[in-house]
């Protein structure tokens, strides 16, 4: 089966990884890793040098990924894309047409701060609101990609 | 980043960040520290009319284009630190000047000076790169854009507070912009001891140089110069209109349209000789981008920015006589509109962001502006105060909905230049605001609003027409474009050639290697002929064993 991996190399990235490593290990799929690599949304020249950062960072990152499948038995492939996550990964499945698109569900997790009770609160605000508002990437592409989905929960604390 | 990162003063990026608003708010604190004093000064001082003030609004927005300009190329010589600081420092100066001038000449030269203030924005925007990790930079930039922003609302605020309850009297409103210019003073030296350029000593090198923005075809070549010249030559309605008040004769008003006309010139003239070569060459497919969606945010940013700018200027005083309220009321009251700034810019940016369809955010919050000005055209005292309050601050909303919307879209049009694309379009903004309040002479409060909410109509048609909505790419060869390969391609060779010249001369000071126009100077400085010697020696050493090089 050909199986589409949203991957940005963050922690729920890895989680999924490791989720689709087991599930899907003894079906012996084909996996294609896609990395959209964002803008950096500044508005200075000096973003050119962050954005070639980001780009080499996300792109060693997604390529340890692929060698980690690879070594695992499994066939992986990577496809490294620019701009908005939501829209390239769309048009990645548009493309590919895979028989499961499988993402994290991303979470800006709230862990222990400087002034912990406030700063807990703050963050829990700002995770409802991103929830409740516009919808993250995994909400956008689960209302509009054509292949079935399937989203991770990345809640678990980091191991 | 979380928002919670906020409060981790001990992680130097934060603490820069901090600093570095609260430096922006300041400098916009002492820029709008005017337009909630208007109607004071001019009941405390009887050789003042209407019509100067509303000259002083402006003029205080009037040398913000060259100065960004100035302090752009400041920058990329001394880094953000030292032009904040020296901005700071330098510009309590014409605040002084303006607190206890006692002719209109004084106050109207010291509030023009006075307007390079509002260059801080772009000193601190690149500070701001400079700290923080691209995933992190978008909300760290737009965070010290919102709390910097806030600095005209919170002088609309407090100000006549501080002036008339205060200090009180007549010359109350002369030492509470007196304090303020102390403050930013002050600050200006902390800000100097407190902060570096970057977390390392290399985080601020000089980038590429660029005397203009590069464009695609001949078509956009056209457009980029008709869209060059009101950049600069803006400032010839303010010099016409300071001629009619009688602050300068027929003579020095010729020599400043003169100066006008040649520095106009000149940026159309590098305009052309940046880009005739390259559109000579050709532009590769993958390296083109549309100017005219540049051109589309260049209005947009005119009818949001330059409105909020002008808007912010005249609206204590319309709300003071529309409603009989005092000046502390109408402050409070006006600076709403600025205050809304904390949460709407940013939302902006957000509903620009996760809506996926950044062009049709985009003309939303144009028609949003369009409306919103209307309304407020409709104001007057029959009209509930309450109600006026609440379409001031939904007016608002979209405004600065609109500017972070514009600042949205930037980033993705063609990263080489976005920052001169973001240059562009934020002195469009100041564009906008010297035209709407050179209009703001000749008309009513009223009809000032529905010109306002035109300028917003015909924006949003331009956009309609222009704006594409920014594509993505896949793959390596779309990411970095043929062009971007070949510049990172020469910078590499460059970094290899300065390795190789180090080697060459090890036992000499400093050796660098510049661009000059189209060649490259090499600077070598050595502590005495010996060195030199020892130098050369080395290098027909090399020579000899290394014929083939």
């Amino acid at each position: 089966m050909d199986l589409m991996l949203a991957y940005d190399n963050s922690r729920n990235a890895r989680i999924t990884l490791d989720a689709v490593k087991e599930m899907f290990g003894p079906l012996n799929p084909s996996i294609t890793l896609v990395s959209v690599i964002e803008d950096v949304g500044s508005a200075t020249s000096g973003a050119d040098d962050l954005f070639n950062e980001q780009y080499e960072e996300q792109k060693a990152g997604v390529e340890a990924a692929a060698a980690e499948l690879v070594a695992a038995g499994i066939p992986a492939t990577v496809m490294l894309a620019e701009g908005d996550a939501r829209k390239m990964i769309l048009r990645a499945t548009e493309e590919k047409n895979p028989d499961v698109l499988v993402m994290a569900r991303h979470s800006h997790q709230p862990d222990h701060k400087p002034l912990g009770f406030i700063t807990k609160r703050i963050d829990a605000i700002v995770e409802e609101f991103d929830h409740m508002t516009f919808g993250s990437v995994s909400a956008f592409l689960a209302r509009r990609v054509k292949c079935p989905v399937l989203i991770i929960p990345t809640h678990e604390p980091a191991a | 980043m979380q928002v919670s990162d906020l409060f981790r003063f001990r992680n130097r990026e934060i603490r820069a960040l901090h600093l570095t608003w609260i430096a922006f708010f300041i400098t916009f604190y002492v820029w709008f520290n005017m337009a909630p004093l208007a109607s004071s000064i001019l009941a405390s001082s009887d050789w003042l009319t209407r019509d100067d003030i509303r000259l002083f609004a402006i003029a205080n927005v009037a040398l913000t284009i060259p100065a960004r300009i100035i302090v752009g190329m400041a920058l990329d010589k001394w880094g953000p630190r030292r032009v904040f600081s020296v901005l700071m420092v330098s510009m309590a100066i014409p605040t002084f000047f303006f607190a206890f001038g006692d002719s209109k000449e004084q106050l109207f030269v010291s509030r023009l000076v006075l307007s390079s203030v509002g260059a801080s924005f772009v000193v601190g925007i690149h500070m701001t790169a400079l700290w923080f990790k691209p995933r992190h930079i978008g909300f760290a930039e737009g965070f010290y854009a919102g709390w910097g922003n806030f600095g005209s609302a919170a002088a609309a605020m407090t100000i006549p507070t501080v002036a008339l309850v205060l200090y009180g009297g007549d010359d109350g409103w002369r030492y509470a912009i007196a304090t303020s210019g102390a403050i930013m003073a002050i600050y200006g030296v902390f800000y100097w001891f407190a902060i570096t350029d970057g977390p390392t000593k290399d985080t601020h090198k000089k980038p590429r140089k660029a005397a203009a923005l590069e464009v695609s075809s001949f078509r956009d070549l056209v457009l980029l110069v008709i869209f060059t010249v009101p950049l600069v030559g803006i400032l010839s309605i303010l010099v016409y209109r300071v001629q009619m008040m009688g602050y300068i004769d027929g003579f020095v008003a010729s020599l400043c349209y003169g100066a006008i006309a040649v520095v106009v010139l000149y940026q159309v003239w590098l305009a052309i000789r940046v880009n005739v070569p390259i559109l000579k060459k050709g532009v590769p497919k993958d390296d083109r981008y549309p100017f005219s969606s540049v051109a589309a945010l260049n209005t947009t940013y005119f009818a949001n920015f330059g409105a909020e700018l002008a808007v912010v200027s005249m609206l204590p005083m319309f709300f003071q006589e529309t409603w009989g309220l005092n000046p502390v009321t109408a402050g409070l009251i006006a600076s709403a509109f600025a205050f809304v700034n904390l949460v709407a810019r940013p939302m902006g940016g957000l509903v620009s962001d996760r809506m996926g369809n950044r062009r049709f955010v985009m003309l939303a919050y144009m028609m949003g502006i369009a409306i919103g000005f209307a309304l407020m055209g409709l104001l007057n005292s029959s009209w509930p105060l309450i109600i006026a309050i609440a379409i001031t601050i939904c007016c608002s909303f979209f405004v600065q909905g609109a500017e972070g919307a514009t600042f949205g879209i930037i980033p993705s049009i063609k990263r080489r230049v976005t920052g001169q694309i973001a240059g562009m379009a934020g002195a469009y903004g100041n564009v906008g605001a010297v035209f709407y309040l050179f209009i703001f002479m000749f008309v009513t409060p009223s009809q000032f609003f529905f010109i306002i909410a035109t300028g917003a109509a015909v924006s949003w048609l331009v956009c309609y027409f222009w704006l594409k909505e920014p594509q993505g790419g896949f793959g390596e060869e779309y990411v970095l474009s043929s062009v971007d390969q070949a510049i990172a391609a020469e910078a590499r060779q460059k970094i290899e050639a300065e390795a190789e010249l180090a080697e060459l001369f090890t036992g000499s000071e400093k050796v660098t290697l510049a661009d000059r126009g189209s060649s490259l100077t090499l600077t070598a400085r050595f502590k005495d002929l010996d060195d030199l010697r020892a130098a050369l020696s080395r290098i027909g050493k090399r020579g000899k064993e290394q014929p083939a090089q």
